[in-house]
């Protein structure tokens, strides 16, 4: 697809082509694309039960045992993710891929203390002496701003608060510069108030770090502010996907466009007082056994054929905007004027 | 922030104040302290005969605790029987919990077709009562300590083994375990270094109570005659002493004294270190 990179001809940093991930019988993933580029952040957005976190874990083959793969390349730096041996797989995860998950709560080991945490995940992938390693995780702790680093990395986890192990678990994910970090909902446990100041840390992170960003959020509020692009998905597919100011100010898809309208803000005539918040009639498991559009089944405009044709996402209006609905495709010859 | 946490309350203070963990722990103390000094000062063979039999306790000053039928220091029994007690209760916990952590951790952590053979395993060595299986395989082997050791730490490896399992089990789905998998850890580490040091706490608490039961075993062997007929241990001193039980109770009182609270010390330390070290009631 040349259209995807007209820009820059460096190759993307990650190239995920046709991923389908299955879990048992139900496919969570059915042939999704994206590219992410060395210092982008691109932000995968989609209802719970989408596949969003099956995407996140396929990068790290970290998928539980009941799912697994079923096709398409994962290709990182040009190297396709699934070809590689548990060894080579073991070297790339945490140096060159990292995660950040969604529980800060529960993804640190409660009875080792945080400096030991930090200090592993160094040694595991950089042949560092001990010594070295305590005072880098001191660094990292001032890097992702803990206060009196020194001492919080003798405490043990369950002495700090869900943004305090964010922090620590963020400090862990970039402790050896990855090019790439996933941040699978990493605010989504957290208070309101937190949530701007760890996404700032990570934004801050991905600039210093050059590394390329995926932000695994269901809030758009988050897209809006903090990614350049945005990936929308529905049922394991690929609805819409284009720059951030251009996708959430004139989204094309209906399921965007009713993601967007759901969006409660600050500042925004909505309150539920006035009236039922605006929603997306049904639910997402009404896309199973759909042969055309999966969204067809709660589309207010869905037509005959969106029963039948299954849309691909396909460049609309340039600027690489991707638009899988032909019934919301601006009319040809639209494109050519927003080149301007 | 770090939440006020004024003093920090380590498993060990907490151990060190509890009044149950503090009296079992003495008791315990004074019973090693008994097994180490045994052969300095009682250096010669404690089955030698070196009075006249029956002497009474608190009688004659050179035999605090009096004499048995063949004319032996009881306290010099009592003393050297708790150095085969420790031993044998330290060394077969050992044996039970190195088998037990090994087969219930790998049933636990791998699941799937390993987890039911190993299951299977454990379930045909549970179907024995423990103690005739120990008898049985000390009377096919040559009795003495190693393979009393031996025998007793082969039955008692289970209940490790299906606790070890069941903590495996939960904590091998733990977010933890999945953040070391993607912070590229083998597998053999993250058993090690991550999910065996969360499993430690039921184990600890587990193996006080069976260095008891191992006590117990050996002294119950040993009282049957199956023992090491070349060491005195309690179980022995109870099982010669039963035939003079109306003419000299105190053979048979003192030993069951010894024994008695020896057991029960390790299972007042097993309370202690399970209010220390239960997640519950630390607070988290």
């Amino acid at each position: 697809m040349p259209l995807e990179f007209p820009i820059s001809a460096e190759p993307p940093l990650l190239d995920v082509r046709d991923l389908v991930i299955r879990f048992g019988d139900t496919i969570a993933v059915r042939g999704l694309d994206f590219t992410i580029r060395r210092g982008e952040t691109l932000a995968l957005v989609g209802e719970s039960g989408c596949g969003k976190s099956a995407t996140a874990l396929s990068l790290l083959r970290l998928l539980p045992p009941t799912g697994r793969i079923d096709s398409g390349t994962l290709l990182f730096e040009g190297r396709d993710i699934r070809e590689l041996r548990e060894t080579e797989l073991r070297r790339l995860r945490g140096a060159a891929i990292s995660m950040v998950f969604q529980e800060p709560m529960t993804s640190l080991n409660p009875v080792l203390s945080i400096g030991r945490q930090i200090t592993e995940a160094i040694r595991e992938h950089e042949p560092v002496s001990a010594r070295a390693a305590r005072a880098k995780a001191v660094e990292l702790l001032d890097l992702v701003r803990i206060p009196n680093a020194h001492r919080i990395v003798h405490e043990f986890p369950h002495a700090l608060s869900g943004g305090m192990r964010q922090r620590v678990m963020i400090a862990i994910a970039v402790a050896c510069q990855p090019r790439l970090l996933i941040a699978d909902e990493p605010t989504t446990a957290l208070d309101v108030t937190i949530q701007a100041q760890v996404l700032e840390l990570l934004d801050r992170l991905r600039r210093d770090l050059n590394m390329g960003l995926l932000l695994i959020t269901h809030d758009l509020g988050l897209v809006a502010d903090w990614a350049d692009r945005v990936v929308v998905m529905y049922a394991g597919r690929k609805c819409e996907e284009g720059r951030v100011d251009r996708l959430l100010h004139a989204p094309l898809h209906p399921y965007t466009k009713g993601l967007i309208a759901c969006s409660p803000s600050v500042g925004s005539d909505l309150h539920f007082r006035d009236g039922r918040m605006p929603e997306i009639a049904g639910n997402v498991a009404s896309a199973a056994g759909v042969a055309g559009c999966p969204f067809a089944p709660r589309c207010a405009s869905a037509r005959d054929d969106c029963w039948t044709a299954r849309p691909d996402p396909k460049p609309t209006g340039g600027h690489d905007h991707l638009l899988a609905c032909p019934v919301h495709a601006p009319a040809t010859g639209d494109h050519v004027l927003t080149f301007s | 922030m770090t939440q006020s946490r004024s003093p920090r309350r380590s498993p060990l203070g907490l151990f060190l104040r509890n009044p149950t963990g503090i009296a079992g722990l003495s008791i315990l103390l004074l019973v090693i302290v008994a097994a180490l000094l045994a052969p300095w000062l009682f250096p010669d063979d404690p089955l030698d005969m070196v009075t006249r039999p029956f002497l009474w306790p608190l009688t004659d000053h050179a035999f605090p605790l009096g004499s048995d039928s063949l004319g032996r220091d009881v306290l010099a029994g009592v003393m050297h029987g708790a150095r085969v007690s420790v031993v044998i209760g330290v060394a077969a916990t050992a044996i039970g919990l190195l088998i037990g952590t090994t087969i219930g951790g790998a049933a636990g952590y791998f699941g799937g077709w390993v987890d039911d053979v190993l299951v299977r395993v454990m379930e045909v060595f549970q179907t024995f009562p423990p103690f005739l299986l120990v008898v049985v395989l000390v009377s096919i082997a040559e009795p003495s300590v190693l393979t009393i050791t031996l025998a007793i730490g082969i039955v008692s490896w289970t209940t490790i083994a299906r606790l070890v399992r069941a903590e495996f089990r939960s904590l091998r789905e733990r977010d933890f375990v999945m953040a070391a998998h993607g912070l590229g850890y083998s597998s053999l580490r993250i058993v090690l270094c991550e999910i065996l040091p969360n499993a430690m706490a039921p184990v600890i608490v587990t193996s006080s109570v069976m260095v008891a039961t191992a006590i117990l075993n050996e002294a119950a062997l040993s009282f049957l005659g199956l023992g090491d007929p070349n060491l005195v241990s309690w179980g022995s001193m109870i099982g010669a002493g039963r035939d003079q039980l109306r003419t000299a109770w105190y053979l048979v009182a003192l030993p069951g004294a010894a024994l008695a609270l020896s057991v029960l010390s390790l299972n007042l330390v097993g309370d202690g270190l399970n209010d220390a070290l239960n997640p519950r009631a630390r607070g988290r």
